[in-house]
């Protein structure tokens, strides 16, 4: 069954002109329960605001359509404003970037996991604290009987996201969106987390997003990987066969940005660049969004390529995919 | 907890003597002697006199009406606690949900608007606004009484010194009606000293709330499934409050300042006006112990603002 069913959404705002901008045009994305769905682009692709629309949480300034939504089973458009946040409260959390702004510095860890419990279930306040500490427990703290005293400014950054995907968990979520969980912290931290993050995936079925710039992340543990740019959905295949072999020059150039270390590095080679910057949403190029920056366009991307479906793949959005054109031989 | 009440009150009593011998160099710029006499020889015996005096509450006597300064001061100051009291709470519990609601309908027309009418309160001049009250409550509608604390009309025994509560424990057949007569005659004085503190809390509530709604802890708490009242009056208020409690503790400065103008222009028997009226009179010794006691009740107030503020904000109450 379709954990999570996305069809041809769109979310646009208004500059001070009343001029309608594209944030996310037409992104078509669903996933399993239970799999692991890596998002990955640069920033200002749109996948932070992809990850709040999903839990309803764009501000009202921003328009957000779709022709079909789904979230385990139910279709969000049917419910009305505050059903559907209830719902999407009971079926999905969310954990940001920063780990300390993630949880209110005048609360006591006990006291965020004892107000997300006392919505989602009902028990007694001593029921509710046996919880909190075995859900301290289950995200790899050892000693929940002291972190549950603390406040956030008393933990370490590592120790702050544990605890905000504890509170996360504490809504007994089918599907966890973890907006680049890793990025502020420190690299044994970071493996640290996502090893806690792939295990809670394994043990409670729990479906998760990770959304990150950074493919090297991403690499072995997920199942499935969508890559955006400026709000277009470039390529969505299993992550086994974007890894060996990408279609989209997209993300050829994003996997060639990745440092080899040790034996992959060969000497003198650099990194693969992409020349120039993402458009704004102000000024989005013709045809295709890639188009300016990609190093194979030819004559025919001035027209927009639709998703392809390539045979043992999956989508991708490019004119070229079926030439397999390799951006990183021809530079 | 007792740790910081204990670090406070040392802090307390360090200002008080800095404050004690300001006062002191300040008195001896009087043409009197208010405290000390010329039995004292040099600087340092005269302050140690002086500050045994003011240990021992012995302030002084009036040099126009030869009572105690300082029993003066303690039956001047209920009324005037009273007044602050009532000013201090029309302008938090009026100011603070405006500036949540303004920061809720940020930009809109309503923000706007409540921007433009605390501009207005801020920049009011007293005086000028508290006779515009006057001719509109008191002269046009006839609700409210001009001046004074209570009609003449009752008679109240003073017990604790506060009106309102003496009223009501009195054993006068009029007491419920008394205590409403206090409370009109409280109205005017109380909306006049409470705009200026009001306009202020409003715009420093505004201005943190939006910065409170925009951060991720409020988005986190929504997508838990939070109700949306308890994420704005629970999760962002509270830190909201820490920069409205450092507002509050200047703001209680200033309105012991403002409290002068507005006593006399409600003839309202508290301290301003007695220590306005010993100024006319050149009574040093009631000035003296005027300012003193204005001063300590500055302090002491802006301490005890620190100690709640210590409870609102952990980060100053767990060090790391």
């Amino acid at each position: 069954m379709n954990l999570l069913r996305i069809e041809n959404l769109s979310i646009s705002s208004r500059n001070n002109q009343g001029e309608k901008l594209s944030i996310i045009d037409n992104l078509s994305i669903q996933m399993n329960s239970g799999e692991i769905l890596g998002l990955v682009g640069e920033s200002g692709s749109g996948k932070s605001i992809l990850a709040l629309a999903i839990m309803g949480l764009v501000s009202q300034h921003i328009e957000v359509k779709a022709d079909y939504f789904s979230l385990d089973g139910q279709d969000l458009m049917k419910l009305s404003h505050s059903q559907r946040s209830k719902y999407i409260s009971s079926k999905a959390s969310m954990i940001f970037q920063e780990p300390r702004t993630n949880l209110n510095p005048c609360y006591s860890i006990e006291r965020h996991l004892d107000e997300v419990i006392n919505i989602h279930q009902n028990l007694s306040h001593h029921k509710r604290k046996e919880l909190s500490l075995e859900l301290l427990l289950s995200v790899g703290v050892n000693d929940p009987e002291i972190i549950l005293k603390r406040y956030p400014h008393q933990l370490s950054n590592g120790m702050c996201q544990r605890v905000a995907i504890a509170v996360a968990l504490a809504c007994k979520p089918k599907l966890l969106i973890a907006d680049e969980p890793t990025t502020d912290l420190d690299v044994t931290i970071q493996s640290q987390i996502l090893d806690l993050l792939i295990k809670l995936n394994m043990t409670e079925q729990l479906g998760l997003i990770l959304i990150t710039h950074d493919f090297a992340l991403l690499s072995e543990s997920t199942d499935k990987i969508g890559v955006i740019y400026s709000g277009k959905l470039m390529e969505h295949a299993e992550s086994k066969s974007i890894l060996k072999k990408p279609r989209h020059p997209y993300t050829q150039a994003l996997i060639g940005s990745i440092p080899q270390l040790g034996k992959r590095h060969q000497s003198g080679s650099r990194l693969v660049t992409l020349d120039g910057h993402i458009p704004s949403n102000e000024q989005l190029p013709v045809g295709c969004r890639l188009g300016p920056r990609c190093p194979v366009a030819t004559r025919q991307c001035v027209k927009p390529p639709e998703l392809h479906l390539i045979a043992d793949h999956g989508y991708v959005r490019c004119h070229r995919a079926d030439e397999s054109a390799d951006i990183t031989k021809g530079i | 907890m007792i740790k910081i009440i204990l670090n406070q009150f040392a802090n307390l009593l360090l200002s008080l003597f800095g404050l004690s011998l300001l006062s002191f160099l300040l008195s001896l710029l009087f043409p009197t002697d208010t405290i000390y006499s010329y039995q004292q020889t040099n600087l340092f015996e005269k302050y140690w006199f002086y500050l045994n005096q003011i240990i021992s509450l012995e302030w002084g006597t009036s040099l126009i009406h030869g009572r105690n300064v300082f029993n003066d001061f303690i039956l001047n100051l209920p009324a005037t606690i009273e007044l602050i009291f009532f000013a201090f709470a029309f302008a938090a519990i009026i100011g603070i949900p405006l500036g949540v609601w303004s920061a809720q309908h940020k930009f809109s027309y309503k923000d706007k608007t409540v921007l433009f009418g605390s501009l207005m309160g801020y920049s009011l001049p007293i005086y000028w606004w508290a006779s515009i009250l006057v001719l509109f409550f008191s002269v046009s509608l006839g609700l409210t009484p001009v001046a004074g604390r209570i009609g003449f009309e009752y008679e109240i025994q003073p017990v604790t010194g506060f009106i309102l509560i003496d009223s009501l424990i009195s054993d006068t057949p009029y007491k419920i009606d008394a205590f409403y007569n206090a409370l009109k005659h409280l109205f005017l004085p109380a909306v006049v000293l409470g705009t200026v503190p009001m306009a202020i809390f409003v715009r420093i509530t505004r201005s943190a709330m939006i910065d409170v709604l925009s951060s991720d802890f409020i988005r986190a708490a929504k997508s838990r499934g939070l109700a949306h009242h308890k994420v704005l009056w629970h999760h962002a208020l509270r830190n909201v409050m820490l920069p409205v409690l450092t507002a509050m503790s200047i703001q209680i400065s200033v309105l012991l300042t403002g409290i002068l103008i507005t006593e006399i222009i409600f003839s309202w028997p508290g301290i301003g006006k007695w220590l306005l009226e010993a100024v006319h009179r050149r009574d040093y010794a009631t000035i003296h112990g005027g300012i003193l006691a204005m001063s300590s009740l500055v302090i002491i107030t802006n301490m005890v603002i620190q100690v709640v503020s210590h409870y609102f904000n952990p980060e100053l109450r767990f060090k790391r």
